[in-house]
């Protein structure tokens, strides 16, 4: 049935998209094969295998009057060599609404959300997010923004890694020069969860609270984009995460880049690096798993992709990704590389 | 000998420095007179609106009242009024010619400072070798004159990217073979202008289309990501955001402030005749505008270009019938 929403949402895409002329549309379709050397995520288990994927995509915009509309969906399908268990269907699908009030301030509005099933095994999930952003464009090209925003999470099997978020964030950026472009802010994460939140007694037992588990998070964070003809993203980020339940609380730095350079004219390269390091508050594992799918995980990873373009609407891509993800076990990692070869087709 | 060899160096120099300031004055004495011409124009073309303007009232007012005197002087009026206002296109028309021939002229100037400029750029650099302060100050005031120039210059010549207007053309029975072959070069002139425009045009258009496609590719490098491998984004404080946000942080100072301005420019100027786009403005970094901006621009340079190549087309048509005139005027005398 999963299989069949995929396929029957990839036709629809196919074949409604150019027929409407007030829309403005980018299609893609992207096949190809990974290795994948860990594909259960696993610390000590390792087992790797070929993939088959397939991704469907459109991106649709539209302009009513003062009102812009952008909207994405992507489907994603993954089938794995031997190991049935593993395949998957991951749907992605985004929408936004901006309005310019006037020419000084402007309102969007966004949601979205993520569904991934496994067409054999029971961890389907959906997760989605809401928000509402103001952003003030103040003289000398500095920008203020405030966003409020609701994320969800919710697995169709479990209820222990369920929770609701409200993030609210504020920045400020400014360009400098015709390259580079700053931004400073702060972003507040509250998530509530649906587990119960639990606390250690003295002699080393577990017991549960009557209130479920509360997560805050506070983050600052630095970024500059450099751009002209290619694009360079450095981030850098100082987060600080407490918890009303023991073994979650924990503080940290992140950075991470994004660049893609386009060299003579047919070639383009795309990477993006993350590097975390995290210091937990309590030495002691907590009751829960961090995460339950892993692939929700990222702390460490770098991912390289090189494509020709044989034409302006079809390339051949080769991709290197390698991963140091915490798993579900606090302060354990585990490692994946994947070796992407595939074709795409944009229209 | 050294004393000679140093005369001669130093009268080198003089010669160089004042053949220099003797180049940039002869230019920007072309370029004074160029501007002159315009803005005399433009200013007398002022003038003569307010004219008309002030005959339509007193015309107005006139009509309201009656009496044998006010029809005489209404009529008086009228015949004035007729005549400012053929005065008034007339002189329309001359002021569109002058901002062409300024346009043309900046486009001009600017080439030959340009070069100039890269010689002069090269002389410092040898008097810079040579240890030679005299010539260094000489040639650094030559080059920020020739700068100076420049920017006046680039004043008029970035307007021409979007083409200030065509001159209405026409011909009567008074016209001889020689009159009607200035016309025909002129329309033939105009129509090469076009055609230009719109190379100049494309070349716009190439460079916004390979930051579009740049964007998408990015954007859809992050979905791949999403989509197949352990990342849910790239970095956690984008969540939520589309990718077009994702991707350039949401890079709207121009955008909103300058360049959306511009786009509703644009837009009018779509829909208006050629001749109105006096205050056109060109957005300034493409890295500033929106994805969407970007496909709208694309759009515009599309229709625009359609446009001119039509007119251009037309032009030629109608050279080419001016020419066949002069023929059969030659054949017939």
């Amino acid at each position: 049935m999963k299989l069949v929403i995929f396929v029957v949402f990839g036709l629809l895409i196919v074949k409604a998209s150019p027929a409407q002329e007030n829309w403005r549309f980018n299609n893609r379709i992207q096949v190809g094969a990974f290795h994948d050397n860990n594909i259960f995520e696993s610390v000590q288990n390792v087992e790797n295998s070929m993939v088959s994927s397939a991704i469907f995509q459109t991106q649709g915009r539209r302009q009513f009057n003062k009102l812009r509309f952008n909207y994405s969906y992507s489907n994603g399908l993954q089938f794995y060599q031997q190991h049935g268990e593993e395949h998957k269907v991951t749907q992605i699908i985004n929408a936004e609404a901006i309005w310019p009030v006037y020419r000084k301030l402007q309102i969007n509005a966004a949601a979205g959300g993520t569904a991934k099933f496994f067409l054999n095994a029971p961890f389907d999930f959906i997760y989605s997010h809401s928000s509402v952003r103001i952003q003030y464009f103040f003289p000398y090209k500095i920008i203020a923004t405030a966003e409020v925003e609701g994320t969800q999470l919710e697995y169709a099997e479990t209820d222990q890694f369920d929770y609701f978020n409200r993030n609210f964030r504020a920045s400020l950026q400014r360009r400098i020069g015709n390259r580079l472009l700053m931004e400073s802010g702060y972003l507040f994460a509250r998530a509530n969860f649906q587990r119960p939140a639990y606390l250690e007694t003295g002699d080393g037992f577990f017991l549960e609270k009557p209130e479920p588990q509360q997560d805050e998070q506070n983050t600052f964070f630095l970024r500059g984009t450099f751009g002209k003809k290619y694009i360079f993203r450095l981030t850098s980020e100082y987060i600080q995460n407490s918890s009303n339940s023991i073994g979650y609380a924990y503080s940290g730095f992140r950075f991470s880049g994004i660049g893609a350079v386009h060299f003579q004219e047919k070639w383009l390269i795309r990477m993006a690096v993350i590097l975390q390091d995290k210091k937990y508050k309590e030495a002691i594992n907590p009751v829960n798993l961090l995460e339950f799918d892993l692939e929700r995980s990222e702390t460490n990873s770098a991912v390289f992709d090189l494509s020709y373009d044989f034409r302006v609407d079809l390339s051949v891509l080769a991709r290197f990704s390698f991963y140091k993800n915490e798993s579900g076990l606090r302060g354990r990692f585990y490692e994946k590389d994947l070796i992407f070869l595939g074709m795409e087709y944009r229209f | 000998m050294f004393r000679a060899c140093l005369k001669i160096s130093f009268l080198f120099l003089f010669f160089t420095a004042f053949f220099q300031s003797e180049k940039l004055l002869e230019w920007e004495t072309q370029l004074n007179n160029l501007e002159a011409d315009y803005f005399n124009s433009a200013r007398q073309t002022n003038l003569l609106s307010d004219k008309v303007d002030s005959l339509g009232l007193a015309i107005n007012n006139l009509k309201k009242k009656s009496g044998f005197l006010n029809e005489r002087v209404l009529a008086q009026l009228l015949a004035r009024s007729h005549n400012v206002a053929n005065q008034l296109a007339a002189s329309r028309d001359t002021t569109r010619l002058k901002l062409i021939r300024l346009t043309s002229g900046s486009q001009l100037l600017q080439e030959n400072v340009e070069k100039f400029s890269s010689q002069l750029s090269f002389r410092l650099l040898e008097a810079e070798n040579r240890k030679d302060a005299n010539a260094q100050q000489t040639i650094i005031s030559s080059l920020r004159q020739a700068r100076q120039l420049l920017q006046r210059c680039r004043q008029y010549t970035t307007r021409s990217l979007v083409f200030q207007g065509l001159m209405a053309v026409s011909i009567d029975s008074t016209d001889t073979p020689e009159s009607l072959r200035q016309k025909s070069d002129f329309i033939l002139d105009q129509a090469d202008r076009l055609r230009r425009q719109t190379a100049k045009l494309l070349e716009k258009q190439k460079s916004l289309q390979g930051e579009l496609r740049m964007r998408n590719r990015i954007a859809n490098f992050f979905d791949d990501l999403a989509l197949t491998d352990p990342q849910r984004e790239v970095a956690n404080t984008d969540q939520g955001r589309t990718q077009e946000n994702v991707t350039f942080g949401g890079d709207f100072d121009k955008t909103r402030s300058e360049v959306g301005n511009n786009l509703n420019d644009s837009f009018s100027f779509l829909g208006s005749s050629m001749q109105s786009v006096d205050d056109m403005k060109w957005f300034s970094n493409i890295e500033n505008l929106e994805s969407g901006q970007i496909e709208r621009w694309i759009e515009i340079i599309d229709n625009q270009q359609a446009t001119w190549l039509v007119q251009a087309d037309s032009l030629e048509n109608r050279a080419e019938v001016l020419q066949n005139l002069i023929k059969f005027q030659r054949e017939q005398f």
